[in-house]
């Protein structure tokens, strides 16, 4: 196959082209192209601007404490494609569970929540409360007293593992350890929460004896 | 302080430099430094230093070197107009034209089509007066021989033919010739073998009939010159250029050419001392060229802002959404600004053609050449006339002295 044949096949494609679209012209052809050029480019060449987005900690949050506004602020001095990308983030954070501790202060990715809580292996008490709660200050971290009746179910204070969402249900998960033995007998008892200490960064672990 | 600037600028360039160059330039500068002042740190903290909280004779002084800095850029942009006008016009290289003459050929030969349309339904109706006269023929040949005969078919074959084109002529569309001289013929057949002055009904419908091919006459006739002014005012009658701003550009050409048989190109130069002696004439050509200029230079300014933005958020502070945004978005926005200035150059062009059509003798008396004493005579002076200044073939015209004043 000569260059003569491979231009007469161009040819005979392009007025094929034209018989079966005569709206097709040179200039539109080439804006199509273009379009489709700067679309390729876009999106394989240039680096997605969302990883780089992030907010920031208002206050020490610990795993499983569930995303709301109250608790990250929007870092300053960002260009407006960032605000723009800071934007998408926060509408994704909302309603997600950290990860892992997260000082305050610190900075919040996509990376740094995940879908549901990562509750430890053990039995869980819920909890269901009145209505949703002011996260800054009843979330993962929270330290609660449990009232059943006129009796206080937790001998020792309870400590939120998380709080979940089922319809319009909010529930707080407590351990079931942090309940008096006889308390849970009776399923009809409808139990109450009483915030005792907001969430807080736990102290660090003793250093092992040597 | 501004007003005293502009005013200081007007004595030294025209108004229409003003206009043409400085304003685009001044507003591309402002809207490029609008949006790189949230997005370049480098460049909101030097405009924050120097302009924004800087004291007043700083200020003043940095202010004052823009506004320089741009008047300069704008005197270049108002050099490199013609250049810039002529890229629109499609002035590029052969094999480049070569692409995108046939979508211009395409646009042309549609309107030269409907107009071909157009000017055979105007000759196929230019036949109705032989339809009445075969109509009036057939009148008198069945009043005669059958004088008791009544015309009164139920269904009625003509009422239901009339009414589709009724209904066209309701909604404004064609009627076709073909169809009107099937009706008369029918009417005409009808009225042979009946005595029309006895049926109403056949009277009645050959009024309609009346109304419908004056209708289908006046229609043809206005879409006939309305296609043949889409025609003139979008094509020039030489070579086709590759974009639509080009060809608009050919209708001065076209016209002059049509009209006086004259070289447009090689008198342009000298009409355009001429036409200054009139000052609303000279004005008028001024003004619709200074619009047609500025939005050329819109257009330029656009496509270079997104270019220069393309870059900025391809390689140095990477955005997909401003990267499309820039590069989508700015050509679409320049696109429309050469529409617009196609549209302009059609008005500049209008105002071109009336300067020659007002100031051609003046143009031939300022060449010391004798005015015409007809249509033929003049058109014989531009064409030899051109042969003389454009291919040096050898022409002798009689020089007329001035007249002493």
């Amino acid at each position: 196959m000569t260059w003569e044949d491979v231009k007469q096949w161009v040819v005979d494609r392009k007025r094929a082209l034209i018989a079966k679209a005569p709206w097709i012209t040179m200039g539109r052809f080439l804006a199509i192209f273009y379009v489709g050029a700067i679309l390729c480019v876009t999106f394989v060449a240039v680096p997605d601007q969302r990883d780089r987005s992030f907010v920031l900690a208002a206050r020490y949050l610990g795993p499983n404490t569930r995303m709301a506004r109250t608790l990250w602020i929007e870092p300053r001095g960002q260009s407006l494609s960032d605000r723009i990308e800071r934007d998408r983030l926060e509408e994704e954070l909302l309603g997600k569970y950290v990860r892992r501790p997260i000082e305050g202060g610190a900075p919040i990715a996509r990376a740094d929540v995940m879908p549901w809580p990562d509750v430890p292996d053990e039995d869980v008490v819920p909890v269901l409360l009145d209505g949703e709660p002011d996260w800054m200050m009843l979330n993962q971290g929270s330290t609660v007293e449990v009232w059943i009746g006129p009796k206080a179910a937790t001998p020792h204070y309870a400590l939120v593992q998380a709080i979940v969402t089922s319809d319009t249900k909010w529930i707080a998960l407590l351990r079931r350890s942090d309940f008096a033995p006889d308390m849970l007998g009776n399923p009809g008892d409808k139990p109450t929460l009483r915030l005792v200490r907001f969430p807080h960064k736990p102290p660090p672990p003793p250093p092992p004896k040597p | 302080m501004l007003s005293t600037f502009l005013t200081q600028l007007q004595n030294y360039f025209s108004k229409y430099f003003v206009i043409g160059s400085f304003f685009p330039m001044l507003t591309f500068t402002f809207l490029n430094g609008l949006i790189a002042y949230p997005l370049v740190g480098a460049w909101r903290s030097w405009a924050n230093a120097n302009i924004l909280q800087a004291s007043a004779g700083g200020a003043a002084f940095f202010t004052a070197s823009i506004v320089v800095a741009i008047v300069l850029a704008a005197y270049v942009l108002a050099a490199l107009s013609t250049f810039l006008r002529r890229m629109l016009e499609g002035q590029w290289s052969e094999g480049f034209r070569k692409l995108f003459v046939p979508a211009q050929n395409r646009r042309r030969e549609a309107i030269v089509k409907r107009l071909t349309e157009a000017g055979m339904e105007m000759a196929d109706l230019a036949y109705a007066p032989k339809w009445n006269e075969g109509i009036g023929a057939a009148w008198t040949e069945g009043r005669q021989n059958y004088p008791d005969e009544v015309w009164a078919p139920d269904p009625d074959p003509i009422r239901a033919s009339l009414a589709e084109l009724e209904d066209k002529f309701t909604k404004y569309e064609f009627v076709p010739a073909g169809k009107l001289q099937e009706i008369a013929n029918t009417i005409a057949n009808a009225l042979k073998s009946h005595n029309m002055d006895k049926s109403p009904r056949l009277d009645e419908h050959y009024r309609k009939l009346t109304g419908l091919i004056q209708y289908a006459d006046d229609r043809a006739r206005g879409r006939y010159a309305r296609l043949q002014n889409e025609l003139n005012s979008n094509f020039g009658a030489q070579e086709i250029a590759p974009t639509k701003m080009g060809n608009v550009a050919n209708t001065i050409q076209g016209y002059v050419m049509r009209r006086y048989h004259c070289n447009f190109e090689t008198v342009w130069s000298n009409l355009q001392r001429i036409v200054p002696k009139d000052d609303k004439a000279n004005a008028a050509l001024q003004e619709a060229k200074t619009q047609l200029d500025f939005l050329v230079a819109c257009y330029w300014l656009t496509l270079l802002s997104a270019v220069l933005w393309s870059i900025v958020f391809a390689l140095i502070d990477p955005s997909r959404l401003s990267l499309l945004l820039a590069s989508l978005g700015g050509p679409a926005l320049a696109y429309m600004w050469y529409r617009a200035a196609a549209e302009q150059y059609r008005s500049f062009a209008d105002v071109a053609m009336t300067s020659f059509d007002t100031f051609r003798f003046d143009l031939l008396r300022e060449m010391r050449l004798k005015p015409p004493v007809d249509i033929e005579d003049e058109r014989w002076i531009w064409e030899n006339l051109d042969r003389l200044t454009t291919f040096g073939e050898s022409q002798n015209f009689q020089y007329e002295p001035p007249k002493q004043t």
